[in-house]
């Protein structure tokens, strides 16, 4: 099978599959503790349960999308969204 | 679906399938071994189990009370008693434990004294610090291998984030396989054994894949949390509500808070309690019991159950007066939805809800777990021979396929030895002095099967001896047992230890004549069908 | 009896997978054949591990029938014509 032609950017997509959908997939569980609108106990434990779904779609969607930037740009998204909602809720003291 | 996107998810997971395929086999067949060692191959592992795994409640009451007089006041606050079922030691188990320590430790201590399960005489005793006393407990051959598929012996947190990491990938091999499969339904029942061993190997890779696909989902699913829970997940889901302080969102959500001692003395009727847990959960069985301020009116016991038709674990609230108060899940006393499902993640995973049925069906699954990925490595191997300008030279193939059979057959044989090794163990080696045994017989023996693989030797010619070997292991439980041990086929002390050693004779059998029906190669090159 | 039920199950699974693979079934007698013997297999399991028990040992059992009807018995023969 010709990888050149069924992927583009193939080690660059390498990198966002095995090391950004890790880290996204990480901060997304104390980003989203700060929004789903449960008690707490379920505000703490489903993140943790939606983990391995996140991070088995990111990772597939890294190899899938048709251009490189696409998955790039919506994990950092994802991160920079799920990290400023960590922090803010940090610096309120909230829990 | 696109034929481009179809195209990327067949690299993708033929891409995952290579990298994680020794590793994964690995994990999968420690795995289908480890379902089983708890109970019944650590019973048959320990000869103080076989003989009854039940100790009457009264004779458990009197061994609290006489203890419990016989340690100093700090040591009555938590008192636990760890059953003799083959879950946890191999011997009765009292803890007296001071969470403050006394004059001699500022840490965690504990007095402990250890009763065989059957003439409860007492065996052993320790004092020192909890922490110790619980790494260093006696291991054995099934629970060695049940600790290697969590871990692989290499710590904690690497050796759990990467069989963590193994679940996630499982997960991915399994979704992509699922939509790469087109013919799903058409196929559902094609195994073409006698079109040559490429169809064979393929068609099995499919049909496994299939009929697996839920139960791989399940296992990765769950593989992945119990791997990566407390290392990355609890710690960074308590990251905004505890500050990142995982151990305080655990006590948070699941302290079992500590009495208030009236100092008004009450007897604890433990033995009417496990009567009464008994009674309640009749095909339950009881792990560990555990006694807050232990003869005073404000004492509080709970029990922690296994089985039975809770499927998860379960933990029971009493008074020590012997009133029930509840039964709650394992974790605490939590509300909601998502801890059913963690509490799920167990049984599912381990199989061990609902006795050896149930286990054999996990089994027989893992072991088809395992087979997926040497059975894509031959696939992806046999593609690369072919053709007018294969990319695979004949050399090659035979070096790749002696270094599947050396690290997966290795393994296997490595598990296998360790089963004989048991048996003479316990006729030669008393107690914890065991423990310095199996990680040797178990690497070394390993390595020494992967190092054999550089040997020019025909690969179907190793692959005969390797399983020759592992039957001659297996098969070699049984005549051990009729010369050193305790309970054997002939003198039928334990059921489940004639059970288990016929079982392991079968199998050991099965793969001497499997390897018998391999036919020998002269040379190497004959070994590699063309095109 | 609990041997007993769980033999029953597994062979109405075992039927049930031999069900699926025949050819000369159409497709609404497979879907009731089928239906019916799943359904002997779930009460019997239930009966034995409980509601939530039995019907995983259902699915997980319908996996294992499944698995090896194919290996052993393999594709049903084409029909001719």
């Amino acid at each position: 099978m010709n990888n050149k032609k069924t992927f583009t950017a193939t080690r660059r997509r390498h990198l966002i599959a095995c090391v950004l959908a890790l880290i996204t997939a990480v901060i997304m569980i104390p980003g989203m503790t700060t929004y789903l609108p449960f008690q707490m106990n379920e505000q703490i434990l489903l993140p943790i349960l939606l983990f391995p779904v996140i991070w088995t779609a990111l990772f597939i969607y890294a190899y899938l999308a048709q251009k490189v930037w696409q998955p790039f740009v919506v994990m950092i998204a994802l991160c920079v969204l799920h990290g400023l909602l960590s922090f803010w809720a940090l610096t309120q003291g909230q829990g | 679906m696109k034929s481009i996107t179809l195209k990327k998810l067949f690299l993708l997971h033929s891409w995952v399938g290579i990298i994680t395929a020794v590793l994964l086999f690995v994990v999968a067949f420690s795995g289908a071994l480890a379902v089983l060692s708890r109970p019944e191959l650590k019973i048959w592992a320990n000869p103080e189990l076989q003989s009854s795994q039940h100790v009457a409640s009264a004779q458990i009451n009197r061994l609290v009370n006489e203890y419990h007089k016989q340690v100093p006041s700090e040591f009555g606050e938590n008192i636990h008693v760890f059953l003799p079922s083959g879950h946890n030691f191999h011997l009765l188990t009292l803890v007296f434990e001071s969470h403050d320590g006394d004059e001699n430790y500022d840490q965690e201590v504990a007095r402990v004294f250890q009763f065989h399960p059957d003439t409860l005489a007492l065996e052993n005793t320790y004092y020192g610090p909890s922490k110790e006393f619980y790494a260093n407990k006696k291991t054995d051959a099934p629970t060695y291998i049940g600790e290697f598929h969590a871990d692989l012996h290499l710590g904690r947190p690497i050796g759990l984030i990467l069989t963590g990491f193994l679940g996630l990938t499982l997960l991915v091999s399994a979704v992509t396989g699922l939509f790469i499969h087109r013919k799903l339904i058409k196929e559902l029942f094609t195994f073409r054994r006698d079109k040559g061993l490429d169809i064979a190997v393929s068609d099995a890779h499919k049909v496994i894949g299939i009929w697996g696909s839920v139960f791989n989902i399940v296992i990765g699913f769950t593989g992945s949390f119990l791997g990566l829970a407390t290392v990355i997940l609890l710690p960074a889901a308590a990251f905004v509500s505890f500050g990142g302080d995982q151990d305080k969102l655990i006590e948070t959500f699941t302290a079992i808070p500590e009495p208030v001692v009236s100092h008004i003395k009450q007897p604890t009727k433990i033995d009417t309690i496990l009567e009464h847990a008994h009674s309640r959960y009749p095909e339950a069985i009881i792990r560990d019991v555990t006694i807050m301020a232990h003869n005073d009116a404000n004492a509080q016991v709970y029990l922690r159950l296994l089985g039975g038709e809770a499927v998860a674990s379960q933990l029971l609230h009493y008074k020590g007066n012997g009133e029930f108060v509840q039964s709650m899940s394992s974790f605490g006393d939590i509300s909601g939805v998502s801890i059913k499902v963690i509490e799920l993640m167990f049984p599912l995973h381990f199989g061990n809800f609902a006795g050896v049925f149930v286990k054999l069906l996990w089994v027989l699954l893992g072991l088809s777990t395992a087979l997926l990925p040497i059975s894509g490595m031959m696939m992806w191997l046999a593609k690369r021979t072919r053709g007018s300008s294969p990319s695979l030279s004949v050399q090659a193939y035979a070096r790749w396929n002696r270094f599947i059979i050396g690290s997966c057959g290795g393994l296997v044989l490595a598990s296998f030895v360790l089963f004989p090794l048991q048996v003479v163990l316990n006729y030669t080696v008393i107690g914890v002095a065991q423990n310095s045994f199996f990680e040797p017989v178990f690497f070394y023996t390993w390595l020494a099967w992967l190092l054999s693989s550089v040997l020019p030797v025909g690969y179907k010619n190793y692959f005969k001896l390797t399983l020759l070997l592992c039957g001659a292991s297996l098969a070699l439980v049984l005549p051990l047992n009729i010369i050193f041990g305790v309970s054997n086929v002939i003198n039928l002390n334990s059921s489940l230890v004639a059970i288990v050693d016929i079982s392991f004779m079968v199998v050991g059998i099965a793969c001497i004549f499997g390897a018998l029906k391999i036919k020998n190669t002269q040379k190497l090159q004959a070994e590699v069908q063309p095109a | 009896m609990n041997e007993l039920l769980i033999i029953i199950a597994m062979v109405s699974l075992l039927l049930m997978m031999l069900n699926i693979r025949k050819n000369t079934l159409t497709i609404p007698t497979k879907a009731f054949l089928s239906t019916l013997l799943f359904s002997l297999a779930l009460i019997c399991f239930m009966s034995v591990y409980g509601i939530l028990g039995g019907a995983i040992c259902t699915v997980v059992g319908a996996m294992l029938a499944g698995l090896l009807t194919a290996v052993i018995a393999g594709k049903a023969p084409q029909l001719l014509g």
